[in-house]
């Protein structure tokens, strides 16, 4: 694919990215007592730069999408958790992937839980205890049937965009 | 397919250590004894969970009001957006907390034994 063409087209999956991030933030929250409870919906669009570019250009649309997600809608705190979380479970889909044992549904329930468990993480360094670790067990059970959700669109989306001449 | 039976599995598996992880909290759980109000990772004050006080926490503009009665600890009011550490139930085993991100506020329950904290 031609250079131009190519950042042609991350550009506009960037900001899709940015839009599906703020989109999730005008859904109502589903459990308040739990802050961070995310769909991840930005995560389908890491998927198929996963399975359709390269695990460089996935982190560089998730960086330049964490970024501007945390400069228009968020703030410093916002943009710590996202960018560990995104870094994070791109990695593990990404070895995951690499394994050729998994499909796109596996990779991205992985995805789900890592990025929640990386967001964890930053809070656990940042309230400086540890006790708030009490709550990885749900948003492992909620990174596992979001990451399921993503994955079944993501997978869609894959199929679909073999159509496109990318 | 294999792909789909290992997707199964790593599902599967993440939901066991969920449960696996929810078991043991809830087995190794005991009744606090003291009450830690950290600001910011600093432990501010630490009251004794028997005693009955209101207390209103206030860092700057952040105000958190505190609740011991009974032996449990509740945030009654604050001025944080969420709510969230006010929506939360009464804590009062060894290892609860409720959080105020915003505020950068922690509540813990202790068993006043530092080297034994729970995870």
């Amino acid at each position: 694919m031609k250079n131009l063409k190519k950042i042609t087209f991350l550009s506009i999956l960037t900001a899709v990215a940015i839009v599906l991030s703020y989109v999730e933030m005008l859904i109502p929250p589903i459990m308040p007592s739990i802050p961070g409870i995310k769909l991840g919906l930005s995560n389908i669009i890491a998927i198929l730069l996963l399975y359709k570019f390269s695990y460089k250009d996935a982190i560089i649309v998730s960086v330049l999408r964490v970024c501007s997600v945390a400069l228009l809608f968020g703030s410093v705190l916002t943009f710590a958790y996202s960018l560990t979380g995104a870094l994070l479970s791109l990695t593990v889909m990404f070895m995951l992937r690499k394994t050729n044992l998994f499909s796109s549904l596996g990779v991205s329930i992985a995805g789900g839980v890592t990025h929640n468990l990386g967001q964890i993480m930053v809070a656990i360094l940042i309230t400086n205890t540890l006790q708030i670790g009490y709550y990885a067990i749900v948003l492992i059970i909620t990174g596992t049937l979001s990451g399921a959700f993503i994955g079944i669109l993501g997978s869609l989306l894959i199929k679909y965009s073999a159509k496109f001449k990318i | 397919m294999k792909k789909s039976k290992n997707d199964f599995l790593l599902a599967l598996s993440f939901i066991i250590l969920g449960v696996l992880l929810l078991v043991i909290f809830n087995v190794t759980k005991q009744k606090g004894k003291f009450v830690e109000v950290s600001i910011d990772g600093k432990v501010k004050d630490t009251y004794n969970i028997s005693e009955y006080l209101t207390k209103e926490i206030i860092n700057g503009e952040f105000s958190n009001t505190l609740i011991i009665k009974n032996g449990k600890v509740d945030i009654s009011t604050a001025n944080c957006r969420d709510k969230i550490c006010v929506n939360h139930r009464k804590i009062e085993n060894v290892g609860e907390t409720i959080v105020c991100l915003p505020h950068k506020l922690v509540i813990t329950v202790t068993d006043g034994d530092n080297a034994n904290e729970k995870p």
